[in-house]
């Protein structure tokens, strides 16, 4: 083998090793001569993105091979880099081909670079076109703003039903203190009259001659008449309680050890429970405390227990199990019994103003409502089970 | 026990001064029972009844109600208390009121007054009311 022959062969060794280069480049490369924009060259990724095979395209003019590339402004532009033999850099541009053959949406996204090149007289008469498709990242991209764009847009309605929550909640407020306004003055009002009234009852009665007084219908109409003043005043009261909630705050908060608290209430009610026939077990642990109002803290345990005393079941020994614990959310008190219970309808108007579930016993349907007040008002829950003619288990939580 | 000479009862309420006035006369524990509807009336009253020569018709005893219009019972005391009569001769004030609020207890605290007492008035309060206050002066 001649000197030649080996110099030969080395150079077609390194052309077609140039050639591979190019045709597997990892960007789309094609090379387009003269004013036609003749294809002379085109790599693999170059078919790939026109859906094009090389055979179909090559030495033809561009816009007449790839016609959906034409009206584009393409031609304008390379018809500029020709002239000017300035290089042209286009980031991202959308570009329509027909390759819906491919699996490949029509509109791509491409960066391109627009590469003059000089024949051995310094002439541009070629130029070299690179690019690379950046479809899926742009649409990600894009799905990503759309989806921030709904979120704004989200946010944005939120931020409104937010802002008109605030203005329900500042509107019920209002209208809270003015009820418990309302609640008080009439409470006020209404007690000036009563009052008077049982004044007149007393006044009659020394007015009145004890032959009257000791007539049977006299007598037992002024029984009335003061039984019904009495009822009156009672109702009275409880409604200036409950405004008093509102007006007079709920007392500050201390720390409370709750079984003496317990011990106390159980000692006030013993008679009716020994009475009842009841059956009271507490466990409380010794030195438990809970931050609450004492005197709120004594209502709410007599409210508790004397409502398990009341509604207790005719038909058997009444059980109540007072119980507290620690917990992480804070003290829970438990109360609970084995009395008539409620129904699920009964327990959603249980806490409601003026609710009572039962007429056989004597209440006005305020005392749950006013421990609901102060336990919510101190930060804390009161929550309710029952089974109809089962029992009853109220479980306080004491805020932390 | 021996009646006083002289009540003034202040109240807007014509009916509660009918009744208090109708059970003090009853029960005897007064000469006279004078009546004012409101604070400012009651200022009146005592300056014309007090500052005269003669001070037998100069109440011993008021009970004073706490709303009231035109000058209320916590407004009277304050002007009670600088009226110059109020040194020369002590009247026992005792406020009889149907609720009292929080607020008002506490600023009454401030003012020269011998006791409060919930409404109605009883034969049973008016007792008690006497034996504390006039039990020495008028046995």
């Amino acid at each position: 083998m001649t000197e030649q022959v080996r110099a030969r062969q080395l150079r077609e060794a390194q052309q077609a090793e140039l050639q591979r280069l190019f045709a597997q480049a990892p960007m789309a490369i094609v090379v387009l001569r003269g004013p036609t924009f003749i294809i002379e060259q085109a790599n693999e990724n170059a078919e790939v993105i026109w859906g094009r095979t090389a055979a179909q395209v090559m030495g033809r003019p561009h816009f007449e091979a790839i016609p959906d590339s034409a009206g584009q402004g393409f031609e304008k532009l390379l018809t500029g880099v020709l002239e000017s033999g300035e290089p042209v850099v286009l980031h991202e541009v959308p570009i329509v081909l027909n390759r819906a053959h491919t699996g490949r949406p029509d509109t791509g996204y491409y960066t391109i670079i627009f590469k003059p090149l000089r024949d051995e007289h310094q002439r541009v008469s070629r130029i070299a076109v690179m690019w690379t498709e950046s479809t899926d990242q742009v649409l990600a991209r894009q799905q990503v703003q759309d989806l921030n764009q709904e979120l704004a847009a989200i946010n944005e309605e939120l931020t409104a039903t937010n802002e008109e929550l605030n203005e329900s909640n500042a509107q019920l407020t209002r209208t809270n203190v003015d009820l418990d306004t309302f609640v008080y003055t009439a409470s006020h009002d209404l007690k000036a009259p009563i009052t008077n009234i049982e004044s007149i009852v007393l006044a009659l009665r020394d007015t009145l001659p004890a032959a009257v007084q000791q007539d049977e219908l006299v007598a037992h109409l002024l029984d009335l008449l003061n039984q019904t003043v009495a009822r009156f005043q009672i109702t009275i009261n409880q409604l200036t309680d409950v405004s008093r909630l509102q007006l007079a705050h709920t007392g500050p908060t201390e720390p409370v050890v709750l079984a003496p608290v317990v011990q106390d209430v159980r000692l006030d009610l013993l008679p009716a429970i020994t009475a009842a026939g009841a059956q009271l077990t507490v466990e409380v642990p010794a030195g438990l405390v809970v931050s609450f109002s004492p005197a709120n803290l004594r209502s709410i345990v007599y409210n508790l227990l004397s409502n398990a005393l009341k509604y207790r079941a005719p038909d058997r020994p009444a059980l109540m199990h007072v119980r507290a614990a620690p917990t992480e959310a804070g003290v829970v008190l438990t109360v609970q019994d084995n009395g008539l219970g409620m129904s699920e309808v009964q327990q959603r108007q249980l806490f409601g103003l003026f609710q009572r579930l039962h007429t056989h016993v004597e209440g006005t349907g305020v005392g749950l409502y006013i421990s609901k007040r102060l336990i919510e008002n101190a930060g804390g829950t009161i929550a309710v089970q029952s089974q109809p003619n089962a029992g009853t288990t109220f479980t306080v939580t004491f805020p932390l | 026990m021996l009646p006083l000479p002289s009540v003034l009862l202040v109240d807007d309420d014509p009916t509660t001064n009918f009744l208090n006035k109708l059970l003090l006369t009853r029960m005897g524990v007064t000469q006279q029972v004078l009546v004012a509807e409101n604070g400012e009336q009651a200022l009146r009253t005592l300056t014309q009844v007090c500052q005269a020569s003669e001070h037998s018709t100069c109440p011993r005893l008021i009970l004073l109600d706490m709303n009231m219009p035109v000058l209320n019972g916590l407004g009277f005391l304050e002007a009670y208390a600088q009226l110059l009569l109020a040194h020369q001769q002590p009247i026992v004030i005792v406020m009889l009121t149907t609720s009292l609020h929080p607020a008002d207890l506490a600023r009454a605290e401030q003012l020269p007054i011998a006791g409060f007492l919930n409404k109605p008035l009883t034969q049973e309060k008016v007792t008690a009311l006497w034996q504390q206050h006039f039990a020495q002066q008028y046995p």
